[in-house]
């Protein structure tokens, strides 16, 4: 055992130079870190295919309260599907560890989303936390678009109303919607980083 | 001797402190009816309520043990505490004024917010002029409240106050409060702080304030603009001549997004008092202007091709070799961690080692099983009556020892099969499921209230587990050690299942092969040191000689005894709804001393045998007949705001109110009550794949089953009422009522089902008796 520590130590010592600037997580205006996620359908998707196309990657929980607010109210469908229909990419991920809130099998998350109406272009199940952490979510939800040329365009909320009850999405400016428009537009992301809010991403103690 | 006693004694008392907290975690507190996380009170500073003036009010949350809120900047997740006011006209509630945060982490992220307490600051300013004699100061406050999961909650809260007319002395009120709450409010400073950027790090210093920080330690900044600084990073706390430098981590945000560095300082001292300080410190001129990121270097352009491949190789095996740690190291806390719970689709013990690792632990629990409270005193008394034994009949003494091992590994064998069966059969249950049923809790707890009332001498019976071990020569005694050994895992149970819980439930979702395996190495362990006594003759002479001091050891030995019979009632008594069925369960322990005393006294006396018999058996029905009884008989409510939500109901299902069940209950036909709510999703998957499926719905029409959606999305305290019947706080619930039987005209006791349905599951307690 302490063996195990020491070396864990030394690894620590070895890897933190290193790890400095992946555990920022995904940075806005630089290239977008690669992955290589599995999708409820044990499909693999990897982010530098998707190259010409944006990309939106959605953490979520389905037990969480703001998540349920976004999909309860249909407000995360629309945009979903409003962007899927323009042609961007729309991987919803779930970073909750086995035994953790949110955490679901691949036929528990298809049943959830046919139940809730939800159709990403895949979920990515990501129990290890490894994606999460790459990109440093830390909420649910946590939104990040990529755009054609694989660089982060947008890191933040889903909206700029962070209360967890469902009759504040009404009245909320969705950054999500503003940022896809602005892409198509062909102009810059105005608004390209803001302050996520939810619940904290269950990821693997 | 008496050294020996407060040993055991203080032996017993940690030995079992441990369960007493553990079953205390993340309990809800009541207030006015409703279960929650978090209770809010309001304290008025004053006892008057003064025209013109502005009132000042300390908010007061009251959190769950390991359970949390949040401050206004609530760290990488989670939502602060507002409130919401709901005045008369004229007067105006301000925002909520926060006192100083703690850190708290949670897994790798952290957050800032409060445990067990939380105070707050509010004004409610009153208008010139006032009508009436009373004002309703009426807060809406809600929060989230987070431990491993987040639940949002709400309250409403008020206080009525007298207006101060002229004449009247408004008098200080709540004096104690807040002091409290000031003395955790984060101090007005004009500290001259100085930020500095470095490579990935801010450093904030403070100088000409060295008598603040005098008696600091550490130090902790909390920012109230959000992705300056990494917030679980470490902050690295350094004393200077006149003051002190505190150094953060660097996060993205841009520093041209906010004009100053604002927030609240903690300084901690030596004993762990902390002092807020809020701080507001300008940004160097330079730091406004470039956005970062965009004058940063990429890395193409300070390393060539080959050294960043170099690292990246590097890296790449640095992440490998601490991800396989890290999955040892799951693997590990799997087993050993205790109050963690394990799903069924865990992964199986891929490789021989962590079966290896998986066995000892089992076996390493066995034996310190052997000095809980409810085993101890059993198996100490069978190895005194070891030391009696000549060397002559060590033969005896082995085979006894090994009865008494055969006995243990298979009650094991038998519970774990059983355990193994009800899974693979899909039932959600855990070691420790028997301690579900609070009538169960209730014999267990009589029958150690009996094993105590045995070793302290209050009867005896010959032939019992006390007693096999002195006759050792005959043939009695042989099926004694075996039945020691049953009793031995019987009284061991309410200990194994706080203590034992997880390790087991990990040991569950393994293959049922390496199940057994590790159901026998703990069986094993429970039996290891009575066997070694048996077996090896020198060990017994490390036992002290026999005397009249073993007399008094046995009738010590009941208090640990009584003592888990007192923690079972304990746990009864959180398992049921009503205090009544306490006093009944201890008017029972009470019956059932009489109908020893009873005993006793009879002699040869016929008559008096029956009536101990008689008394014993209406001890038992008063106990236990309430248990049964109260989850039919339940009184109607005149709350009748079912107001259901249509998405909930679906093919010929009924509304849930009590009324409606209760009168399907008085009817012939069996009800199947699903209690679902829509935030909840394991609900709506088991609708999915379960509860809407056309097979189920024909086989309720072909059973004529009446189908009662309660739909708890909203607060509905007649379905709170029914879950807690059934000693659940939560949905999904789904309880399945079997017809009335035609011969008694009884109504069989309604059957539980598991959280997660499948239509097999279903058709199984549909069809079996």
């Amino acid at each position: 055992m302490k063996l195990l520590i020491a070396m864990m130590a030394v690894m620590a010592v070895m890897a933190a130079p290193l790890s400095s600037a992946k555990a920022e997580g995904a940075v806005v205006g630089q290239p977008a870190p690669d992955f290589t996620g599995t999708d409820s359908n044990g499909k693999a998707h990897k982010l530098s295919d998707f190259k010409g196309k944006t990309v939106v990657l959605e953490w979520t929980n389905p037990e969480c309260p703001f998540v349920v607010k976004h999909y309860g109210s249909g407000n995360m469908q629309k945009v979903q599907a409003d962007a899927v229909k323009d042609g961007v990419v729309w991987l919803s991920i779930s970073s909750s560890a086995d035994g953790k809130e949110g955490y679901m099998t691949g036929e528990q998350a298809n049943a959830y989303m046919t139940e809730q109406k939800s159709a990403p272009t895949a979920r990515i199940l990501d129990p290890s936390g490894e994606i999460g952490k790459l990109y440093g979510a830390k909420t649910t939800p946590h939104m990040f678009i990529v755009d054609a040329t694989g660089t982060l365009v947008y890191a933040g909320a889903i909206d700029d109303n962070d209360s967890f009850s469902p009759d504040t999405v009404a009245g909320a400016k969705n950054y999500i919607a503003a940022a896809l428009a602005d892409i198509k537009a062909g102009k810059p992301v105005q608004t390209a980083s803001t302050k996520p809010y939810g619940c904290g991403v269950k990821y693997k103690n | 001797m008496q050294k020996i006693i407060l040993l055991l004694s203080v032996l017993a008392f940690v030995v079992f402190m441990p369960f007493v907290a553990k079953a205390e975690e993340g309990t809800k507190i009541v207030k006015d009816g409703v279960a929650r996380y978090v209770s809010v009170k309001l304290y008025p500073e004053y006892s008057h309520i003064t025209p013109g003036q502005t009132l000042r009010l300390v908010v007061e949350q009251t959190i769950a043990d390991e359970w949390h809120t949040y401050w206004k900047n609530p760290g990488d997740s989670g939502e602060a505490t507002r409130v919401k006011w709901n005045l008369p006209e004229g007067f105006e509630g301000s925002d909520l004024e926060f006192t100083s945060p703690h850190r708290i982490p949670f897994g790798p992220l952290l957050n800032y917010g409060y445990s067990k307490q939380a105070l707050f600051f509010a004004n409610v300013t009153a208008p010139p002029i006032i009508n009436g004699d009373t004002v309703d100061v009426k807060a809406h406050v809600e929060w989230l409240v987070c431990k491993d999961i987040c639940v949002p909650e709400m309250q409403e809260v008020t206080i009525s106050l007298p207006v101060a007319r002229e004449g009247v002395n408004p008098q200080k009120t709540n004096t104690d409060i807040f002091a409290l709450a000031e003395s955790q409010l984060p101090k007005k400073t004009s500290w001259n702080g100085a930020f500095e950027e470095g490579d990935g790090t801010i450093t904030l210093s403070f100088n000409g304030i060295k008598d603040v920080v005098a008696g600091a330690t550490a130090a902790e900044f909390f920012p109230y603009e959000w992705g300056i600084i990494l917030y679980a990073n470490a902050q690295e706390f350094t004393k200077t001549d006149a003051g002190f430098s505190l150094r953060m981590s660097r996060d993205t945000r841009a520093l041209s997004e906010i004009k100053s560095f604002d927030g609240v300082i903690v300084l901690i001292d030596d004993k762990g008092a902390r002092t807020g300080h809020e701080v507001s410190i300008p940004l160097p001129q330079n730091a406004m202007v470039p956005p970062l990121g965009e004058n940063k270097k990429k890395i193409s352009d300070i390393l060539t091709n080959d050294e960043i491949a170099e690292i990246s190789e590097k890296m790449v095996s640095h992440i490998q070799g601490i991800r396989e740690m890290e999955e040892f190291d799951a693997r590990k806390k799997e087993q050993l961690s205790s109050n963690s719970s394990v799903s069924h689709d865990g992964q199986p013990v891929s490789d021989t080692t962590s079966l290896w690792s998986a066995l000892f632990f089992a076996l390493l629990g066995g034996i310190i099983l052997n000095l809980m409270p409810c085993v101890f005193p059993i198996l100490s008394m069978k190895a005194l009556s070891l030391i009696k034994l000549s060397d002559k009949e060590q033969s005896h003494a082995v085979s006894h020892g090994l009865l008494y091992t055969a006995g243990v590994l298979v009650s094991f064998l038998l519970i774990a099969g059983l355990l193994i069966g009800l899974q693979h059969a899909g039932a959600e249950i855990g070691w420790g499921f028997q301690l579900q049923n609070p009538a169960v809790v209730l014999v267990l707890s009589y029958l150690l209230l009996l094993i105590g009332l045995n070793l302290s001498g209050y009867f005896e019976i010959t032939g019992t587990f006390t007693s096999a071990g002195q006759n050792l020569t005959n043939k009695h005694g042989a099926s004694g050690s075996f039945f020691t050994g049953v009793l031995a895992t019987l009284v061991a149970t309410p200990c194994t299942a706080p203590f034992m819980g997880a390790a087991l439930g990990f040991a569950l979702v393994q293959p049922p092969v390496v199940a057994m395996a590790i159901f026998i190495a703990l069986g094993f362990g429970l039996a290891l040191p009575y066997l070694a006594l048996c077996v090896f003759p020198p060990l017994r002479k490390l036992l002290p000689r026999p005397g009249h001091w073993m007399v008094t050891f046995k009738e010590f030995l009941a208090f640990p005894m009584f003592a888990s019979a007192a923690w079972l009632l304990w746990v009864f008594a959180q398992q049921i709804t009503s205090i009544t069925h306490l006093f009944a369960g201890l008017i029972g322990a009470i019956g059932i001393v009489m109908a020893i005393w009873l005993w006793r006294q009879a002699g040869q006396k016929l008559w008096i045998k029956i009536l101990s018999v008689l008394t014993a058996i209406a001890a038992l029905a008063f106990a236990f007949t309430p248990l049964f009884a109260h989850q039919i008989v339940t009184k109607i409510s005149s709350n009748n705001n079912g107001v259901i939500d249509s998405s909930s109901l679906h093919g010929d299902s009924i509304a849930y109110t009590k009324q409606v069940l209760d009168e399907a209950l008085a009817g012939e036909a069996p009800v199947f009550v699903n209690m679902t709510a829509s935030w909840c999703i394991t609900c709506k998957i088991n609708e999915q794949v379960a509860l809407v499926k056309p097979e189920t719905t024909s086989l309720f029409k072909s059973k004529n089953v009446k189908y009662i959606v309660g739909d708890w999305t909203n607060q509905n305290p007649e379905i709170t009422a029914y879950l807690a019947e059934f000693g659940r706080n939560g949905v999904p619930l789904y309880v399945y009522y079997p017809p009335r039987d035609m011969m008694t005209k009884e109504r069989p006791a309604p059957k539980i089902l598991p959280q997660l349905l499948s239509y097999g599951l279903i058709k199984e307690a549909l069809e079996t008796k």
